[in-house]
Order: structure tokens, then C-alpha cells, then sequence
């Protein structure tokens, strides 16, 4: 791999010029060759290396004082700082808040006096734009905001104003009155100012207003002509672009695009309004789809959490209020996450005539159980089942099941509930699988640690198998189908190279029992069969295989570890009475 | 620069961090804060990425802190396996945010991000930058220390940006091979 396109890009990347083109025709390259990839490895350790070693030891107590910072206000942080995050000594990214999330803190502002509740960041605290980002938290011009596919962002400007930030959007804190939106959606709800208006600017589009709530948003379906948005929720927003101006009101969209002048869009309510209709009052909130973290939070907490998301009143018994709860689930309805709660906390959720929910072990009076049914859908299942399909690569050296599971649950999005009995055991994995199905990498994981998966009420509920190994018990029975026998299972997968070209079945057979040692008879089946196989470092199951399924056989292992071919219609070798009938291995 | 623990000395504040002392986790932090940064910083593009993704494997890691046991492996090896796996993750949320970059690092990341080694490369490197030649060592130092970007160390030789771009591959495909030599000699 010396060629000089290489070596350019090599450049280009170290260098941090690599435009788009280069990354593709990067990425092909090392999408086809191993020794590319080694190669690049090898550059980025060393580049990593020459990076690090000229860090200056300034960068150092920076990154100190950053982590202990940190660790500080995970320890004293409660409730909906961070939403989920109110238990966690500050493990995830401050900056990704989870879409629902800030949708339930917004909530709670509607409601009034949310921001009460948050804690007051220190003046002239310095943070970059990559850590400053929580719910409720001040962020001062200057700071870029940015959020992936699935979060969302809620942030508290210098004067007071509120901004929210949807999936998938990128702006800038470009001055204390003024946001620069590049891409994706934002909401704003301004603090009145008479004196300085505040401005969005979006792609040549200003959105002015003194004291109001609207939303920009930045579509792009066409690069070279981005098509601006506001949509007013409150107040009046003056939208200007450098072909005219346009002030509307509420519930009015407006809409810019070069070359044209503002205009309203046909009358149709803001999208942001559509989405705060209430739900029939039957599912009145349960329906809502939210996200969740729980690391061993408290059942009370929990509850109160999708209690705020959800606008549903949900409640556990006192002595259930402590159990701690692990859960992550990502985009299911509450009422999935309610009863994922109660299972977790060997409960069940009843639903009181006042329309309240109750955890709790022993069935209230008049308490209707209606919560506690799975999902039975498949809809849902179809969903998990597409992702497992994923190819994925990994290594995991003694890495504890649960840090794995998590993993495979970041990077597949397929929702995983753990066991407690599972998290209790926590047994360490090593493995290294390549472009292998995430179905079947997940059970080897809970094949290695003596665990079991079942598609449950939208999540892959993982639990300690029912012949989970026991420590220090006997030898284990295997399971029907499987050889047992080891040297049988190493002369089947001792590798062999044939060459037959029109052979007789017979003299096949006869070439491969001497290459293999095995024992191989062809029963029934016509010795004088044309096979025709080449295969070159072979395993003699394979070819076996193959050979079997020319001659139209099928394969049989006898308890004397005989392999039996026989004819795929002929029935079973008999058997005499009380002898175990012979296992099929193909 | 902090004094080096001994793996026992890593183990024993790692055991006080996990019991609650919160403030001997600055001093794991200040020690290794440099290994860790040399594993993730040559999959990042901006110094910016590196803090964070320092910062998230510090933090993980004291969530985790309970489950370090020294009986496996060092704090070390357990440290810079947690900052390989948030250097994963981060490949990819970056590759989902749609950085062009990110798609690339990941092909070679999976499989290419070697946390065991390190140690030793890092002195195979000290090593192997003795051998450069004297205009080399000062383009990497240029480059690597002062932090000057190609286009300016072009404009002060008078030559193409480009020109110094390639110069810099041709020094750091040397110190490659050469750390490479040194591994292999090592392990033999």
C-alpha cells in the first residue's frame, strides 16, 4: 500500500485538511485493504503519541480540575438536573440530553417555576461548547451547540431567554442577543427587551423579536437553497431577508427562501402547537414516548421521573420507594416504561379510579390491573428483530457482561433490559468477533455468561438462563443434536484438501476416512454416485457435507461415533430397543 | 509532570476512590491523564475532541471504579481499555452526527485502536525521534509542539503548504517504521 494517493490522504488526514471527497476515497481504501487499516492504526498511535507528548501542563489541570468538577456535581446533583442523569456521578456526556428529556423539563417550565429548580451555574465559569450544554444551564455567547440524531438540548442563555435545540441541529451563541442557527431546528423563548430585540439568523433569514416564543428551523433539502421556517407560538417575530420583510403573529409560519421575500405559509397551526395537543383522555399521557436512563435510582425517583414526562400521577408503595432501579430504554411508551419498572421491582402497576398509577406488590382495592400486560405486538419485535440483523465488530477482554450488554444496547439502539440476578453476577467476557450479525454476537455473550434473552414488552429482557452453569457442578448434559464427543467433533473438523472429479461415492469416501481417520460407511446408499469436489484445506465436516448432499445423503453419527451416510428419504437407522437412536450432525 | 504510581500504588488509590474519597481520583487522573490522551488523541481531529473524550473516559471510569480489579491487570491496561471503548463510541456518534471523518477513523478503529502496547511505543517513540535528522526534528517540533499549521510552516520556508504536508507524512511514516522495528525487536 504505497501508493501516492495514499500517502496524500495519509497527509491531508494527519494534517486535519481531508475535504469530503478525500474522507470517501479514504474510506474505501481502507474498506478494502487490511494492511491500509494496519497501516493507518499504526500512524494514528503515533500520531496520538506526538500529540500527547507535547501537551502543555496547563491542558493537564485543566482536564483535572474538569473531571473532579464534574464528580463534585454529579455528588450534590438532584433531581432533573440532567433529568435521568440525577443519580449518575456524572458517567454520560452533560451536554446529549435525550430528547424526552428536555421535552419533560419543558414541561415543567410551561407549568411555571421549573427553572427554580435548577442550580445556578457559577458566574464566569469557562466551558467549552462540548460540556455546557444541560438542561436549565446558562451557556453565554460565544459557545456553539450542537445535538446528534435522537437528542435534543435545552439551555439557558445569559438573559434569561430559553432555548431548545432539536435533534440533528447545529447553532452558535454568536452574541448575547443573537443565535446563529446553521442547520437543523431551534425554539426560543425570549426575555422582553425593548432596547435589544433578539435576533435568529438562519441562513441569511433574521427572525426579530422583543419578547416572544418561536421556532426557526433550517431545512435543507436543497444545499444551495435552504428554506427558513419560523413558526410564532407567542408574540410577534419580524422576519427579514435581503428580498423583504415580513411580522406575523401568532400561530402564523413564515417562511424564507432565496429569492423570495418572506411569506406566510398557508394557515395551518405551528407544528410545535400541534405536537402539545393533549392525548385522548383514555391514554392521556401513557402513550408518550420517552427515553430513560436508570442506574440503581430509586423506584420513587423513577416514578417521579416519568411521572414529569408522561403528565400521568404515578406513585409506589413506601416500601418499594427504595429499591433501586437499572433501566435504559430508548423511545417506548410510558406506559411500557411503567410496567418495566414494576417488573424490575417484582411489582405489579395498577391504575386507581382517580386515574392514578401504583406500583405496588399487593392489589390496591379497586385497583384495576391493566398495566401489567406485555406488549404482545409485533410491530415492536420486528423492529428488534431488523436491528439484530446489524453486523458489528468488537473485542472485549474480560470485560464484565453488563459493560458489554450496555455497549451492544449504545451501538445497536435495541433495548435491553437486564436482570438483576444478571447485574448481580456480572460475569467478565472475553471475545473478538468480526462483521458478525448482532443476533448472533449477543448469544454468544449470554452463552458466556450463562444467560438467556427473550423479546419482552418492546426490549430484549436478558436473564440468567434456566440451565445457566452452575459453579463447580457436575458435567453438564448437552444439548440434543450436539456432538459430545470430543475427538469425533476434532477428527470432523481436522482440515483436508480432495480433489474428485467424477469419483465413484466409494472411492470419495474411502479417500476422505483415510485423510480423516474417521470411520465413515455409506450405508445404503449407491456406491458408484459421480462426485465431483475440489476443496483445498477443507474441514471433513464440510466436506462431508458436500459430498452428502451430491449423492442426495444425509449425514448420521451413530453412538459408536460412526459416520453413517444414508438416503435423505430412507427412514432412521433402527434401533434396538433401549439403544439411543443415532444423532444427525448436518 | 505527576510521579508515577507503581501498579500497587494504582491499586491501593483506586481502592480509596471507590470507597468515596473522591480527591485521590485527582491524582489517578493527573498521572495517566497523559497515556490516555496518547491512545484517543490520534483518532481525533481537534484538540477539542481529545479533552472530551479524555474527560468522558475519566468519568466512566469512576463510575466503574467499584468493578477495577487488580487481580486481572493493572489500573493502567483497565483505564485505557474504558478510554478505547469511549473512543469507539465517540467514532461513531461522530459518524452519526455525519462527520465525514468519523466513517473512515471507524473502518480502521474497530480493530486498530491497540491500548496493550502503548506503553511501549511510547518509548520506542522517544527512541526513534533521536534518529530523525535535525531540520526533521524541528518540523516536528514545529508541528507537535508549537502547534503551527502546515500552511504556516510553508509561508516561513517559502515553500507549498502541500510540499510541507508530504514532508511531514514522509517523517512520520520513518517514525512508524521505526517504532514498529522496536516492537517487534522487543517482543522477540
Amino acid at each position: 500500500m504505497a501508493s501516492r494517493e495514499f500517502e496524500e490522504l495519509l497527509a491531508a488526514h494527519f494534517d486535519g485538511s481531508l475535504d469530503e471527497a478525500g474522507a470517501t476515497k479514504l474510506e474505501a481504501l481502507l474498506a478494502s485493504d487490511e494492511g491500509a487499516r494496519n497501516r493507518f492504526a499504526q500512524l494514528a498511535r503515533l500520531e496520538g503519541l506526538l500529540r500527547a507528548r507535547s501537551v502543555s501542563g496547563g491542558t493537564e489541570a485543566r482536564l483535572t480540575s474538569r473531571v473532579v468538577a464534574t464528580l463534585r456535581r454529579a455528588g450534590s446533583r438532584r433531581k432533573f438536573v440532567g433529568g435521568v442523569m440525577q443519580d449518575l456521578p456524572a458517567g454520560r456526556r452533560p451536554r446529549r440530553v435525550p430528547r424526552l428529556i428536555a421535552a419533560a423539563a419543558l414541561l415543567l417550565a410551561a407549568l411555571g417555576g421549573a427553572w427554580l429548580l435548577m442550580p445556578p451555574e457559577r458566574a464566569g465559569t469557562v466551558r467549552s461548547a462540548t460540556n455546557s450544554s444541560m438542561v436549565g444551564i446558562r451557556v453565554s455567547y460565544g459557545e456553539k451547540l450542537s445535538t446528534a440524531t435522537e437528542e435534543s438540548l435545552q439551555v439557558r442563555l445569559t438573559d434569561g431567554s430559553r432555548l431548545d435545540l432539536a435533534p440533528e441541529s447545529d447553532a452558535e451563541v454568536a452574541q448575547p442577543r443573537m443565535i446563529r442557527l446553521r442547520t437543523g431546528k431551534l425554539r426560543l423563548k425570549c426575555r422582553a427587551d425593548r432596547s435589544h430585540p433578539f435576533s435568529v439568523l438562519a441562513h441569511g433569514t433574521e427572525a426579530r423579536a422583543v419578547g416572544t416564543e418561536f421556532t426557526v428551523e433550517a431545512k435543507e433539502k436543497d444545499r444551495m437553497k435552504p428554506q427558513i421556517a419560523v413558526s410564532i407560538l407567542t408574540g410577534v417575530v419580524l422576519v427579514t431577508n435581503r428580498w423583504g420583510h415580513l411580522e406575523a403573529g401568532e400561530g402564523k409560519t413564515v417562511v424564507s427562501a432565496a429569492g423570495k421575500a418572506p411569506a406566510l405559509l398557508a394557515e395551518k397551526e405551528p407544528p410545535d402547537k400541534q405536537d402539545e395537543k393533549p392525548a385522548p383522555r383514555a391514554t392521556a399521557g401513557l402513550d408518550k414516548i420517552v427515553s430513560l436512563e436508570f442506574t440503581a435510582t430509586p423506584l420513587k425517583d423513577s416514578v417521579n421521573y416519568i411521572t414529569e414526562v408522561s403528565g400521568r400521577t404515578i406513585t409506589c408503595d413506601d416500601e418499594l420507594a427504595k429499591t433501586p432501579v437499572a433501566l435504559r430504554l430508548t423511545k417506548v411508551p410510558a406506559v411500557v416504561a411503567i410496567r418495566w419498572l414494576a417488573r424490575l421491582s417484582k411489582a405489579k402497576a395498577y391504575e386507581l379510579p382517580d386515574k392514578t398509577i401504583i406500583i405496588t406488590r399487593t392489589r390496591p382495592k379497586n385497583g384495576t390491573e391493566l398495566l401489567y400486560e406485555a406488549d404482545e405486538s409485533e410491530e415492536w419485535k420486528k423492529e428488534i428483530e431488523k436491528k439484530l440483523k446489524k453486523k458489528i465488530d468488537f473485542e472485549f477482554v474480560e470485560t464484565p457482561v453488563l459493560e458489554a450488554i450496555n455497549f451492544l444496547q449504545q451501538l445497536s439502539g435495541v433495548n435491553m433490559v437486564v436482570d438483576p440476578a444478571v447485574r448481580n453476577k456480572n460475569t467478565p467476557i472475553t471475545l473478538k468477533l468480526r462483521q458478525m450479525p448482532l443476533r448472533l454476537a449477543m448469544s454468544w455473550i449470554l452463552k458466556m455468561a450463562g444467560c438467556t434473552s427473550e423479546p419482552v414488552d418492546h426490549a430484549l429482557f436478558i436473564t440468567l438462563g434456566r440451565n445457566a452453569p452452575k459453579e463447580a457442578s457436575g458435567a453438564k448434559r448437552p444439548a440434543s443434536g450436539v456432538i459430545t464427543d470430543d475427538s469425533l467433533r476434532k477428527a470432523l473438523s481436522k482440515r483436508i484438501t480432495v480433489n474428485f472429479r467424477n469419483t465413484p461415492l466409494k472411492e470419495c469416501l474411502q479417500q476422505i476416512k483415510t485423510l480423516s481417520s474417521m470411520h465413515i460407511t455409506a450405508g445404503k446408499a449407491d456406491p458408484r454416485t459421480p462426485i465431483t469436489l475440489k476443496a483445498r484445506d477443507a474441514a471433513v465436516k464440510t466436506v462431508l457435507g458436500k459430498v452428502a448432499r451430491q449423492a442426495d445423503l444425509r449425514i448420521v453419527v451413530t453412538r459408536q461415533n460412526t459416520v453413517l451416510l444414508v438416503p435423505k428419504t430412507s427412514e432412521k437407522p433402527s434401533t434396538k430397543p433401549g439403544k439411543k437412536a443415532p444423532q444427525e450432525v448436518f | 509532570m505527576p510521579d508515577e504510581f507503581t501498579p500497587m500504588q494504582a491499586a491501593a488509590t483506586a481502592a480509596r476512590v471507590a470507597a468515596g474519597d473522591k480527591e485521590a481520583y485527582a491524582e489517578l487522573v493527573d498521572t495517566y491523564q497523559d497515556r490516555v490522551r496518547a491512545l484517543v488523541a490520534g483518532w481525533c481531529r481537534s484538540s477539542e475532541e481529545i479533552e472530551e473524550t479524555c474527560h468522558l473516559t475519566f468519568v466512566q471510569a469512576f463510575r466503574n471504579i467499584a468493578a477495577f480489579d487488580p487481580r486481572r491487570g493493572s489500573f493502567l491496561t483497565w483505564l485505557l481499555r474504558i478510554a478505547r471503548n469511549c473512543l469507539l463510541a465517540e467514532i461513531r456518534r461522530r459518524r452519526n452526527e455525519g462527520q465525514h471523518a468519523a466513517r473512515y477513523l471507524q473502518r480502521a478503529a474497530e480493530t486498530g485502536i491497540d491500548h496493550r502496547r502503548l506503553e511501549a511505543a511510547r518509548a520506542a517513540l522517544e527512541k526513534c525521534l533521536e534518529e530523525l535528522t535535525a531540520k526533521e526534528q524541528q518540523l516536528v517540533e514545529d508541528r507537535y509542539t508549537r502547534q503551527t499549521t502546515s500552511e504556516e510552516i510553508a509561508s516561513a520556508l517559502q515553500k507549498t503548504a502541500g510540499a510541507v504536508r508530504m514532508n511531514l507524512q514522509r517523517i512520520r511514516e520513518r517514525l512508524r517504521s521505526c517504532v514498529e522495528r522496536r516492537l517487534a525487536e522487543s517482543e522477540a
